[in-house]
């Protein structure tokens, strides 16, 4: 997973998202207010603004109450919830706190680090 | 972020395992076979449009049946943001010349797109998009498209592999 991620607040707009997921090559960002993991925003809600990128707040374009999954969630375990509800990252969370945010890519590297050990 | 635009049949090496279109851990087995395609002379609001519909990432552009290229909703995003922004400054609000009701697919697409075949493995295909950065490969045979296998595709065959015993067979 990406540790500390950069995230976003309820009251940013789309187009501070934007330019954060532009900058770090991110499509999804965690939606964050002290600390509470309150949603998750991609790239695909923010194309669905496009014309008013700068007067929507993320809180209207976001994904409310995301599915999260904890540092001691396995691999399997992690891309079995991602590929069921079709979702493309998955935050982490530990004590009620986001500590990261984990991607298909992130799981797809792991999985091939894995057949690499099998000798696969 | 840099992408590949000049390549073709991908390089996979020794996982390249020719065990069969059909074989547990090939890209046959796990590909998407209906694929949803868009032609090169399409619009990109065309293209656009299909992918917000579909929920997918990609479209492979085929003509005559034959792969000639793959436009992403990144291609679409930076084509539209630069007509936004122009019709923005200039004011219009009717399509005009270089709007994405007129811009063609194949203006914005990756022209050699990398592609793999049903017989290529899965492990090939993960090893591919991450070193190239992509979201998915064309399944090709001979210069026909046959399908396309998504990162979500190959994470699929990883865990059911994973979880039925490792040696690839998920029945």
């Amino acid at each position: 997973m990406t540790r500390n991620p950069s995230h976003v607040r309820l009251t940013d707009t789309l187009a501070a998202a934007r330019m954060i997921m532009q900058a770090e090559g991110f499509k999804h960002l965690p939606v964050v207010e002290t600390k509470r993991v309150l949603g998750v925003i991609t790239d695909r809600d923010v194309r669905q603004h496009a014309a008013h990128l700068d007067e929507t707040l993320v809180e209207t374009a976001m994904t409310a109450d995301p599915v999260t999954v904890s540092p001691d969630t396995s691999i399997e375990e992690a891309a079995s919830v991602m590929l069921v509800k079709r979702i493309g990252c998955l935050p982490v969370v530990q004590n009620g706190g986001l500590v990261g945010i984990i991607t298909v890519t992130d799981l797809l590297r792991a999985l091939l680090d894995i057949a690499r050990v099998h000798g696969h | 972020m840099p992408r590949p635009n000049s390549h073709k049949r991908a390089n996979v090496n020794q996982h390249e395992a020719e065990s069969g279109a059909d074989g547990p851990l090939s890209c046959g087995h796990w590909m998407t076979a209906k694929v949803h395609t868009i032609k090169p002379l399409d619009s990109v609001a065309h293209a656009r449009a299909l992918i917000e519909e579909r929920r997918i990432n990609q479209l492979p552009v085929v003509k005559d049946g034959v792969l000639v290229g793959i436009v992403t909703d990144r291609d679409l995003r930076d084509a539209f943001n630069a007509v936004t922004t122009s019709a923005h400054a200039a004011g219009t609000i009717e399509p005009a010349p270089g709007s994405p009701e007129q811009i063609p697919v194949e203006a914005v697409m990756t022209h050699k797109a990398m592609t793999l075949t049903p017989r290529s493995s899965v492990v090939a295909a993960a090893e591919l998009m991450r070193r190239e950065r992509i979201g998915a490969v064309p399944i090709v045979d001979g210069h026909a498209l046959v399908g396309i296998i998504t990162r979500s595709d190959v994470l699929k065959a990883f865990i059911v592999r994973e979880t039925s015993g490792l040696s690839g067979d998920r029945d």
